[in-house]
């Protein structure tokens, strides 16, 4: 929606209100020096982009606070923006902003990329540090949600990370008390519950106390074992059982030899000699027989007998009996023996269960297995049962037991020996302990600030991941898409400065992207067709304002083209072709009128050669003049309308014919000084473009009469109009006299009658509503017509014949 | 519908296609639908999808 009205006071040079009807036109606005054009910029800036607010009271101690010390007196300052088809309004106060229908979204677009592009900005671009002036041109990219979006996310990803990090200094604090128990060249750089529980695994392995592993239940399983051996001479007594069970493990010495043979021998001999009680007898028959050898006979019976082979057989008999009688002392022996080696084993398996803390071997579930009947032998068994339950039992199976569980009590004792802290350590332990024992109190809490810390990183791990990823793809997006400008700048500079042209020594300059330092753009240029780096080095100043027009406008092209539906189309270019020559600048119309038809363009310019090339390469903008600026009024448009309700009133009120010569005068000025633009007079061009009518008044007469030659009809009274006022050049230069003088020269009278007469010529030539002069239409379907605006009827002259001559309405 | 301008949405898509092989499918898919519904600054869902255990819930 373009702006329809535009209403400013109170700004820099502004003082009443200024208003440029534009009716959602462009418009070209012509300005001396001076004259409040900047003024009008400002007062846009302010509206649009909140940016050059007037300050009232400050002291003009800077920039901005001097530039209010034109307010003082002045009303307040206000810009108002309307429109059109009253869909919505922005005005700014010095107490806020307020902004109507789609006014916000123009607020907002403007705010977002600038649509002003002012003369101190040409060079900027080109002055600006790569970083800088990539920056300038990522504001138009419209990125403006990523980065916002991009900027929510690392946001939530600090808020994590924070909480984070409380988390962990909750953790530390739990775990530096353990750490301030630790030595010092223990204490782990960084704290947390691994590095915590390292330390005090090698800790205690420095102090001897030999750990299953390094890990918290290994140390929790050592503080089950050092802390009751830490308390009273435990730590003494401990060592001293595992000894003693040391030694009645080497006290139980081999097992004794398998009874069966001996058992089994007698068990054999007590077949063969069943009376034992026989073996006196026997003895003393023996001697006898041994005494009468000789005899054959019994000495009893007196039978004869065989008494060699009786005696042999006695013999044979005693051997027997002897052998019984030793193989029984054997068996009693072993018996003993085996008992007493029972008894070795019972001590010792006593002292390993106590210094083991059990009860019974059973308990113990790696201990070897008991053969079975084991459980009989005991010392309150016989001794002489002692070798029949050793046979049952197998002399190998117990032996092989009681070798291995010598073998397994050993092997504990001597690890629990290993294990038993020195007492030298016993301080150091007792610290040890109290550390696992702190560690043990704080592992919960701990734990969970370690999961909150965990949970919270990986929540800001997400956003991060994700953001990162926002930020490279944006960088990606941002190159392509200034990839794209820098070929619309090239086209654009192309336009205005055809490389085919004969006196071109410039090529269009190219803008390299690279993601150095966050972005930089680069502006490369050619001359002679070899490349330059910078093309301030060669450029002609005309050709680098021509670059930052060209850079500007791709920029704007680019936006309309990206957003067709939202965006302004707007642009406000002030003074942009100060160093720009007209042919040049001709061209810049043309691609004004080329590429951006769909924008409403406002041009403040002070160059009237470049406002008479708007108008004719441009005859759909308004045209608006500057005509003066004082102090009480600022700005005072070049509009007539005003003037000529002014001396209207003047011509029934006035007493003074110079007073009312001098407002018709400046009437004519002004407006001729228009004319000249509009009517293409060939006027000689003048320092500063202060004509007056009189310079102008011959070359205007002429022309307007070759039109109405040409259009074969009278516009309207214009002719006879023209005769009438061939007074006015040298009533102009009679304004230098007396004023007796002058009334003498000429009555009031006479010249009430020249302005009036300049009044009706002003509207038989001039639109007030359209701003615009009738010109001819050179249109092939209407080639004979005269009028002031494709659409207007208010001034219209058609040659008679076709159409029907239409007299201007007043 | 998106109300993010043609160039964020540029943006958003190249950024989630870098995400390939450093996030799973449906995540991504669900970043996508955000996207889409023009809702990637809704903190609450981003972080329901990208938390810990990957929690992939409805975007809604």
């Amino acid at each position: 929606v373009p702006i329809e009205r535009i209403r400013i006071q109170g700004v820099r040079g502004i003082r009443r209100e200024l208003t440029l009807d534009l009716k959602g036109s462009s418009l070209v606005l012509r300005g001396d020096n001076g004259t409040g054009k900047s003024s009008v910029v400002a007062g846009l800036l302010w509206a649009l982009r909140g940016e050059e607010a007037p300050v009232p009271g400050a002291k003009a101690d800077s920039e901005e606070a001097y530039r209010a010390h034109v307010l003082d007196g002045a009303a307040s300052s206000q810009v108002i923006l309307d429109l059109s088809g009253n869909a919505g309004s922005i005005t700014v106060t010095a107490t806020g902003l307020q902004v109507q229908g789609v006014g916000q979204q123009l607020r907002e677009s403007c705010v977002r990329s600038s649509p002003f592009l002012l003369r101190k900005q040409l060079l900027r671009f080109l002055d600006d540090r790569p970083v800088d002036r990539f920056k300038y041109l990522e504001a138009f990219l419209d990125l403006g949600q990523a980065d916002e979006t991009r900027e929510a996310l690392q946001g939530r990803c600090r808020n994590h990370e924070a909480a984070a990090e409380d988390h962990k200094k909750t953790r530390d604090s739990h775990l530096q008390a353990v750490v301030a128990l630790l030595p010092r060249e223990l204490s782990p750089k960084s704290i947390s519950w691994t590095s915590v529980v390292s330390a005090l695994a090698v800790w205690s392995q420095r102090l001897k106390v030999p750990l299953d592993g390094s890990s918290w239940g290994d140390l929790v399983g050592l503080l089950v074992k050092l802390t009751p051996l830490l308390q009273g001479e435990n730590l003494a007594r401990k060592r001293l059982a595992l000894q003693e069970s040391v030694a009645a493990w080497a006290n139980v010495g081999p097992s004794p030899e398998d009874p069966a043979p001996l058992v089994e021998k007698v068990a054999v001999l007590l077949q063969s000699a069943t009376d034992a009680s026989l073996s006196t007898l026997l003895d003393e028959a023996a001697k006898h027989f041994a005494a009468h050898q000789d005899t054959t006979a019994c000495p009893v019976c007196q039978q004869a007998i065989e008494a060699e082979r009786i005696a042999g057989e006695i013999q044979k008999r005693l051997v027997d009996l002897r052998e019984l009688r030793a193989g029984q002392r054997a068996v009693a022996m072993s018996a003993s023996s085996w008992q007493a080696y029972w008894s070795r084993i019972t001590a010792a398996v006593h002292s390993y269960l106590k210094v083991h803390g059990l009860l019974a071997l059973s308990d113990d579930p790696d201990s070897p297995s008991a053969p079975p009947g084991v459980e009989s032998l005991s010392s309150k068994l016989a001794v002489d049962a002692w070798p029949n339950e050793i046979v049952r039992i197998g002399s190998l199976a117990v032996s092989k037991w009681v070798g291995d569980l010598r073998e397994h009590a050993a092997k504990w004792l001597a690890q629990e020996l290993k294990a038993l802290p020195e007492e030298d350590n016993t301080d150091g332990i007792r610290r040890l302990v109290q550390a696992i024992e702190l560690a043990q109190k704080v592992e919960l809490p701990v734990a969970i600030a370690e999961a909150g810390a965990a949970d919270e990183g990986e929540r800001a791990a997400g956003f991060k991941l994700l953001a990162e990823s926002i930020r490279t793809a944006r960088q990606d997006i941002a190159q392509e898409l200034l990839t794209e400008i820098s070929s619309l700048v090239g086209e654009f500079y192309g336009f205005i400065h055809p490389p085919e042209a004969d006196d071109e020594v410039t090529g269009a300059p190219a803008i390299e992207v690279q993601r150095r330092s966050g972005g930089t753009a680069h502006v490369r240029g050619t001359f002679h067709a070899k490349a330059v780096d910078d093309p301030r080095w060669v450029y002609s100043d005309g050709h680098l304002d021509t670059v930052g027009i060209c850079v500007f406008l791709a920029l704007r092209r680019f936006r309309a083209d990206r957003d067709k539906l939202l965006d302004p189309k707007l642009m406000i270019l002030d003074d942009i072709v100060l160093s720009v020559d007209l042919g040049h600048g001709r061209r810049l119309l043309d691609l004004l009128k080329a590429k951006f038809s769909d924008h409403q363009v406002l041009i403040l310019t002070h160059n009237g050669l470049f406002c008479d090339w708007c108008a004719q390469r441009l005859p759909t903008y308004k045209r608006k003049a500057i005509a003066r600026w004082t102090l009480e009024t600022g700005p005072q448009l070049g509009e007539y309308l005003s003037t000529i309700e002014h001396i209207e009133q003047q011509v029934t009120s006035a007493t003074s014919p110079k007073l009312l010569a001098q407002a018709v005068m400046n009437l004519m000025d002004e407006w001729l000084a228009e004319a000249r633009f509009a009517y293409s007079l060939p006027v000689q061009a003048k320092l500063g473009e202060e004509y007056t009518l009189t310079e102008i008044w011959e070359p205007f007469c002429s022309r307007l009469k070759d039109v109405e030659k040409a259009m074969k009809t009278p516009l309207g009274r214009m002719k006879p109009l023209l005769e009438e006022l061939g007074d006015l050049p040298k009533m102009r230069n009679r304004l230098a006299a007396h004023e007796n003088e002058f009334a003498k020269e000429y009555p009031l009278r006479s010249i009430q009658e020249t302005a009036k007469r300049a009044i009706e010529l002003v509207r038989t030539l001039y639109c007030a509503e359209c701003t615009k002069f009738a010109v001819g239409v050179p249109s092939p379907k209407e080639p004979e017509i005269v009028r002031c605006g494709p659409k207007c009827e208010r001034i219209r002259y058609v040659r008679p014949g076709r159409q029907g001559a239409a007299p201007p309405t007043s | 519908m998106s109300q993010y301008s043609e160039a964020t949405l540029r943006v958003f898509e190249r950024a989630l296609d870098r995400l390939k092989g450093k996030l799973d499918e449906d995540r991504l898919a669900t970043l996508r639908g955000l996207v889409a519904k023009g809702q990637l600054g809704d903190l609450e869902q981003v972080e329901r999808i990208l938390g810990p255990k990957g929690g992939i819930r409805s975007a809604d």
